[in-house]
């Protein structure tokens, strides 16, 4: 631990995780004064049967449902958040439960800011900082698969991106029964984003114990839990282990400065369409090796996160961060179907690299420079397809 | 990692952390819209030059918070009174927010000053019980001056009614602060026995935390990070009390403790604590410190494997991969034991290791040996016992403060035990 | 947007869960009023309960609750299941009725419910302690060990609890339980 460098560290959110988590929500409500509001899910929430189960688990409660909105498609649209806005008015809602995946979550936070802050343009609300009144209750149910970015402080609607402690989701409601894993493929690419933002987070120079305490919590859920996942996908325990991650990820993102691997992700997610969570997997290891020779830290601790007390202790403290990189691309061999183990495989052509290696420096992160994100992306191209 | 059937966590602080801490408050309070503080504290912190500390930093160049009154006459056992006459000062000052500098009673104080102000009403009773406040109060930053209770991390406040005789309890999410500061410049004039004890408390809330029955991932996480810098931390905090980085240390770690056993409750250690401290007015943290290896001893064979693992943080993994499985509950449970025989060394005896050893100012001995029976009835209404693994009796008890009373380990061939291995 | 093609849902009853739960209550009650008539332990916390001292246990939002007061005699009485809006000196709800059926189906024991944070409890703790007890006592007379194994931490030994006392107790209670 840094002990004289200042840290200031949050997190609003209350979880509620394991067997009949749902049938909690009412009286979460209860306790924020809440009983109308108004549900909103992406698509596929109501094809997989989620709609029925969580609509159930309000029986026998004093909430009425204002509205339950299954339509949100792959994104976050400001003309579905501005309807939105009508369907809460009209009902007289008092608060917002997200369901499903990313975009339901950032259409809530975009909804919240609309409805709680009296504003008509809420892209008048981008940046960091910008809110400074608290916003009305909200509660996120989320399935399995995340984008990384859903229980954070942040929400992206349209490429706008938002940052305030206020758009953390007061109540995160894991329930097994929501959070099974129907496509294993999206269930790895989240846990990856994930694994990268806790890693990143607890590598940083900024690291401190509070959000030691959530990164590596989330490292040692995916490490035990993922392996586990790809053997049996019905294995509700290993699912909801890697939904609770995403969650603590979340949060130890929101409160450490971003990573080379999550922004070079970001990047070749926005220039090729490529899913986040690939490039992100694939560039994980290649960042960290990258950082341990530049010396910015990768931390004895980590080891213990990813292998358990008997593994660290048992290993010579001089041979750890070489163990801890072997962890990591153990995992990354496990996930191999999903996640290719080189750039190379997912045919970016070279100027698109170079232009997200550009991009990277112009966002910043530890000082890195071009010349420093073209090492990390070229040795990911080159990397043998099989680790 | 132990994921339970079904948990709940949370740990809605904000906490600023650093040698110079303190100078953020103004910076936080303005993003919560807050000019005017009300700060509240007692005699004790005033006079050990704490306030002006925190009055120069908040008053720092480009601040624009101003502080609106002092308030230093909080009793040791805060009361509702004391609650509402507070509050009058609040509105009468025009005040917008509440800085609590102090220990759990200020804070208690504090929470109970911030529900009046911001729901209105003259009578804080009004809002007792579990739920009662459901709305977000006016912003509240609470400055610890003892590196232990980890109470700035707890969203219960425990308001006295000294006319009916009756403590009542304020249970809400919103109770919890805004904000946590820990600055090592609050804690860097304590005593040596307080930091001893103080630290030794927060190594209880961590420990038992880890092995009770509300134990969830991220109170283990929290736990196991505290019983670190504890370990690590303590004696040099005691040794050289001017060491702001082991001050520093501390504090974390008792935030980090108060996150972890407000989220999984505590058990045995916290029971017999409480009722010691009750009946014998012993302060809460000797009484932490003395109980803490005979909890462990009590429920070791439910959980004697988490205990096992305890031995990682507390003793560092060298020892931890030296010492086979089998043994490491009991070494876990020694090493608790030494550490507190060399707490006693480096206070020259202050830090009680056994009940009868715990002297007051007057060196008159604090826990009779009579009194015994009478702990032993008042920690049967004590919640604490809920969340323990191995069911508590009355005479469960008397046979733990005895031996503690002695400062003998248990005869582990007495414990009445309940089915093994304990499910979370 | 077509706002009607996104209805209110107003929250549905599941009948069968509820009739189960207050059952369980009613069975309870009356026990808890039997029991204290002939158990000297039950007797005894009950004692050292203040007079006229009334708690309700039962399912948030609206019931099924069970209210059990003491009597002039200072012996409980079981009073019935209907709470309405009367406040009690020591309120112990279950937070939904699914939590309730974990509860009262033996999945959860009391202990754990509590430390899986389905209760809420509103009043002196120390009171709810001496109901837990009370309950836990209960649950020794009306299930059979493997059951109520399950459910309390440690099942009373032979010396605390002879079987002599728990036979004969355990039929009577049953006979006046369902007496009346």
């Amino acid at each position: 631990m840094q002990k004289k460098a200042f840290y200031s560290f949050f997190n609003q959110s209350k979880y509620l995780a394991g067997a009949r988590a749902l049938e909690h929500i009412p009286i979460e409500l209860h306790s924020y004064d809440a009983v109308r509001p108004l549900v909103i899910a992406t698509k596929d929430v109501t094809a997989s049967g989620f709609k029925k189960i969580f609509v159930k688990a309000f029986y026998d409660s004093d909430v009425t449902i204002g509205g339950f909105y299954d339509n949100v498609g792959g994104t976050a649209a400001i003309s579905t958040i501005k309807e939105l806005r009508i369907l809460f008015h009209d009902r007289g809602c008092d608060s917002i439960i997200a369901l499903g995946r990313g975009p339901a979550m950032d259409t809530a936070k975009g909804l919240n800011m609309l409805v709680s802050l009296g504003v008509d343009d809420i892209f008048t609300l981008e940046g960091e900082d910008t809110i400074s009144t608290p916003l009305k209750p909200f509660f996120t149910v989320p399935t399995a698969g995340s984008c990384g970015y859903d229980m954070s402080n942040m929400a992206v609607i349209e490429h706008h991106r938002f940052k305030s402690d206020f758009l953390f989701p007061d109540v995160v409601c894991l329930d097994p029964r929501m959070t099974g894993i129907k496509d294993i493929g999206r269930a790895v690419e989240s846990a990856m984003v994930a694994l990268t933002h806790a890693m990143e987070a607890s590598d940083s120079t900024m690291h401190n114990p509070m959000n030691d305490a959530y990164s590596l919590a989330a490292i040692q859920f995916i490490h035990e839990n993922l392996p586990r996942a790809l053997k049996c996908p019905r294995n509700r325990e290993a699912a909801l282990a890697l939904a609770y991650a995403n969650a603590l990820a979340a949060v130890a993102f929101s409160n450490a400065p971003a990573g080379a691997a999550h922004i070079l992700g970001e990047a070749l997610n926005k220039l090729t369409g490529n899913d986040p969570g690939v490039c992100m997997a694939i560039l994980l290891p290649h960042a960290t090796e990258f950082m341990v020779g530049k010396d910015i830290l990768m931390r004895d601790e980590l080891l213990l996160a990813q292998a358990g007390m008997d593994a660290h202790a048992s290993t010579p403290e001089k041979d750890r961060i070489k163990e801890s990189e072997n962890q990591l691309k153990k995992l990354m061999a496990s996930a191999i179907k999903y996640v290719p183990a080189n750039l190379k495989s997912l045919r970016i052509p070279p100027y698109l690299i170079e232009q997200a290696a550009r991009e990277a420096e112009a966002s910043g992160s530890h000082g890195l420079t071009f010349k420093d994100y073209m090492t990390i992306l070229n040795n990911a191209g080159k990397a043998p397809a099989v680790r | 990692m132990i994921l339970p059937k079904y948990s709940e966590f949370c740990g809605r602080v904000k906490t600023l952390s650093g040698a110079s801490a303190l100078e953020a408050i103004p910076g936080e309070l303005k993003k919560m819209n807050s000019k005017k503080a009300l700060i509240i504290t007692d005699k004790g912190v005033e006079s050990a030059g704490l306030i002006k500390i925190v009055k120069e930093a908040i008053s720092k160049k480009g601040s624009k918070l101003t502080v609106g009154a002092i308030y230093d006459e909080t009793p040791p056992d805060s009361d509702y009174k004391v609650v509402n006459s507070v509050a009058s000062i609040y509105r009468n000052k025009n005040c917008d927010s509440i800085i609590a500098v102090g220990g759990g009673s200020v804070l208690d104080t504090a929470k109970g000053v911030n529900i009046l102000v911001s729901l209105g009403g003259d009578n804080v009773l009004a809002y007792s019980g579990a739920g009662a406040v459901k709305q977000r109060l006016k912003p509240l930053v609470a400055v610890p001056t003892t590196a232990g209770t980890g109470s700035e991390m707890t969203l219960v406040a425990v308001i006295a009614d000294h006319d009916r005789h009756i403590k009542m309890t304020f249970v809400s999410y919103f109770l919890l602060p805004d904000i946590a500061v820990l600055d090592p410049r609050m804690t860097k004039t304590l005593p040596a026995s307080i930091t001893a004890f103080t630290g030794m408390d927060a190594m209880t809330h961590a420990i038992e935390a880890y092995f009770c029955l509300g134990k969830n991932p991220m109170s283990d996480t929290t736990a196991f990070k505290a019983i670190q810098l504890v370990s690590k931390n303590i004696l040099n905090a005691v040794k050289n009390p001017g060491d702001m980085e082991s001050r520093l240390a501390m504090a974390n770690a008792a935030a980090l403790a108060g996150i972890a056993f407000s989220n999984s409750m505590v058990g045995l250690v916290h029971n017999l604590g409480h009722a010691t401290g009750a009946v014998c007015h012993v302060p809460h943290g000797v009484c932490m410190s003395i109980y803490l290896p005979y909890g462990m001893e009590y429920n070791l064979h439910k959980v004697g494997d988490l205990i096992g693992e305890l031995l990682y943080p507390l003793a560092g993994p060298e020892i931890f991969a030296k010492t086979p499985k089998k043994q490491r509950p009991r070494a876990t449970i020694d090493y608790v034991r030494g550490l507190n025989e060399e707490l006693k060394k480096a206070t020259g005896g202050r830090h009680a290791t056994a009940l009868k050893d715990i002297l007051d100012r007057e060196g008159k001995q604090m826990v009779p040996r009579d009194a015994i029976p009478v702990i032993a009835k008042n920690a049967m209404g004590d919640g604490a016992k809920t969340y323990n693994p191995e069911e508590q009796s009355f005479d469960d008890n008397i046979m733990v403060i005895e031996a503690a009373w002695e400062g003998k380990p248990l005869d582990l061939k007495k414990i009445k035990k309940g089915p093994k291995n304990q499910k979370f | 947007m077509n706002i009607d093609k996104y209805p209110e849902l107003k929250p549905g009853k599941k009948y069968i869960k509820r009739y189960y739960v207050a059952i369980m209550l009613w069975i309870v009650g009356r026990a808890i009023q039997a029991a204290c008539r002939l158990d000297k332990e039950v007797i005894k916390e009950f004692s050292e309960l203040p007079e006229k001292f009334t708690f309700s246990l039962g399912v948030l939002p609206d019931g099924p609750f069970m209210i059990i007061g003491k009597d002039d005699k200072g012996r409980a009485k079981y009073m019935g299941w209907n709470k309405g809006r009367t406040r009690f000196p020591l309120e112990m709800n279950i937070k939904s009725l699914e939590a309730a059926i974990k509860v009262f189906t033996f999945q959860e024991g009391t202990a754990t419910a509590f430390a899986r944070e389905r209760f809420i409890v509103d009043g002196d703790l120390g009171y709810a302690l001496a109901v837990v007890r009370v309950l836990n006592i209960i649950e020794v007379y009306l299930l059979p060990k493997i059951i109520t194994k399950l459910a309390v931490k440690r099942y009373p030994r032979w010396s605390e609890f002879s079987p002599l006392r728990k036979w004969v107790n355990r039929i009577l209670i049953y006979i006046r339980a369902f007496t009346f």
